[in-house]
């Protein structure tokens, strides 16, 4: 039998060193990652809600633009949420944006295509019928 | 030797894996922890903002729950149900039969219909905060242009894992409205003062028409009717007519215009003339004579007559909030719109009862 030459062990031990590091770190790599995935959804997803928050909370022309929107969906009166465009810019950094219904953009960035959604239930003019339609607002 | 270098190199190896481990573990643990402690903050966050849209909703429908209702109860003259009036005209509250006054309790009834138009939204409102069901609403009058509606309820309950928010459940909105003026505006002429009676009594004494009057003839008594004639120049139902007009002229008189305006419509005028007479007997006015005396055949007849006038009108009242519109569904058009406040009620008045309600 031929004995294990110096270099060979070398090896071996590099070998075994990588692998045995490798098998410490991917586990717990692979969870962090995921939680770093979970972390920046959670960020984003919050940056959204915070948006919409700031949308439904503020005013133009003394207007509260949670009535502009839901009269806009409801009787369309105004007839477009263009004069919005300016409140949305001031709101985000990215000035990425867009505001829909299931079936329709009201408002959205020209130049972006915004990635993180939230969907709300907005209150309408009364009409028995219908009181309120779900919209969904992104961010880039 | 060689076997002692090779030992040396797999101790060297294996304590390099273990610092290098160590190492690594350390900050991985670290890592996780400040990671965790940030998703759990990233969500708590997260749920005070689901939180706080969420009461963006109720104000939202607050206010639109209130709209309706001053839009549903003033259309039908203060009330939630028709039925609620005590006397009804055309499927229209009376606020007016000659003396009494019905005025209702719009503000109560303002404040139950915005309840029922809340829980309507509440029921369509996805949300996962725990809220108890409204129970009151309040509507206070803050001037004239404003009220404060304030939603009655219990405590507002978030709970996600071992995190619990609990906010108060009130929802209180201040709200620009006119309503309260135009109901003012309604009471104070035909509730606290009875304006149509006054256009009535007005318009009777624009005609003119004297009070009292007499006719005499010879042989036989002037009819009641030729002494109003001799006295006023024109015949009773001439007369009566006039009244209707003048008291139409009056009634037009009460309505204002602006941004808040009161008209008077689908009218009915009702009048009457009461004539009461005495007739009287003297002075021969037709003598015969005979071949040695003479004898009164004719003697003259004094009609002497009082004339009371009479009118009754009643009239649809129409109040408008010309300025300010909101976005409210129409029971009989079948659409949501933006539209006037209006406030529409039935008065019957005048000096005699001769309109039935």
């Amino acid at each position: 039998m031929k004995a294990i030459s110096g270099i060979e062990m070398l090896l071996i031990g590099a070998i075994g060193t990588v692998t045995i590091i490798s098998a410490g770190v991917m586990p717990s790599a692979t969870v962090k990652l995921t939680e770093d995935k979970n972390l920046i959804f959670e960020y984003n997803y919050n940056k959204v809600q915070l948006f919409l928050l700031n949308l439904l909370s503020t005013t133009s022309d003394n207007k509260k633009v949670y009535e502009s929107v839901a009269e806009h969906i409801a009787i369309n009166k105004p007839d477009n949420l263009d004069f919005l465009k300016g409140k949305f810019d001031n709101l985000l950094e990215k000035k990425c944006y867009q505001l829909a219904t299931q079936t329709s953009v009201l408002l959205q960035a020209v130049s972006c295509q915004p990635v993180y959604f939230v969907n709300t239930t907005i209150v309408l003019p009364y009409n028995p019928n219908k009181l309120v339609e779900t919209i969904k607002v992104g961010i880039g | 030797m060689k076997a002692v270098s090779a030992l040396a190199m797999v101790l060297v190896a294996s304590l390099s894996v273990v610092t290098v481990e160590g190492v690594y573990i350390f900050s991985t643990v670290e890592d996780f922890t400040t990671l965790k402690k940030g998703i759990r903050e990233m969500s708590i966050i997260g749920e005070i903002n689901k939180l706080e849209i969420l009461k963006r909703h109720l104000h939202q429908a607050l206010d639109y729950s209130f709209y309706q209702s001053q839009y549903d109860v003033s259309r039908i003259g203060g009330y939630s149900q028709i039925s609620q009036a005590p006397q009804t005209y055309n499927n229209l509250p009376y606020w007016r039969i000659y003396t009494a006054d019905y005025f209702p309790d719009y503000q109560k009834n303002m404040e139950s219909s915005t309840l029922d138009f809340f829980k309507k939204y509440l029921d369509k409102i996805e949300t996962t905060v725990q809220m108890a069901t409204p129970s009151n609403v309040e509507i206070t009058r803050e001037d004239t242009d404003f009220a404060s509606v304030k939603l009655v309820n219990d405590k507002m309950k978030l709970t996600k894992g071992n995190l619990t928010v609990e906010e108060n459940g009130n929802v209180l909105e201040t709200i620009k409205t006119n309503v309260f003026k135009m109901y003012d505006l309604a009471k104070g002429k035909f509730v606290t003062a009875d304006s149509v009676n006054q256009a009535v009594l007005d318009g009777i004494a624009a005609t003119g028409l004297k009070s009292s009057g007499s006719s005499t003839s010879c042989g036989s008594c002037p009819s009641d009717e030729t002494v109003f004639q001799s006295a006023n120049g024109k015949s009773t139902a001439q007369a009566k007519d006039l009244i209707k007009q003048k008291t139409d002229e009056k009634i037009d008189n009460i309505q204002v215009t602006g941004d808040i305006s009161l008209s008077l419509e689908d009218r009915a005028k009702e009048s009457d003339v009461k004539k009461t007479c005495s007739a009287s007997w003297g002075g021969c006015c037709q003598v015969a004579c005979g071949q040695n005396s003479c004898w009164c055949v004719a003697y003259y007849c004094t009609n002497s007559c009082s004339f009371t006038y009479y009118g009754a009108a009643r009239s649809l009242v129409k109040i408008t909030d010309n300025k300010v519109t909101y976005p409210v569904y129409d029971d009989n058009e079948k659409t949501t719109d933006l539209r006037n406040m209006k406030v529409n009620f039935y008065v019957l008045s005048g000096n005699k009862e001769l309109i039935s309600p």
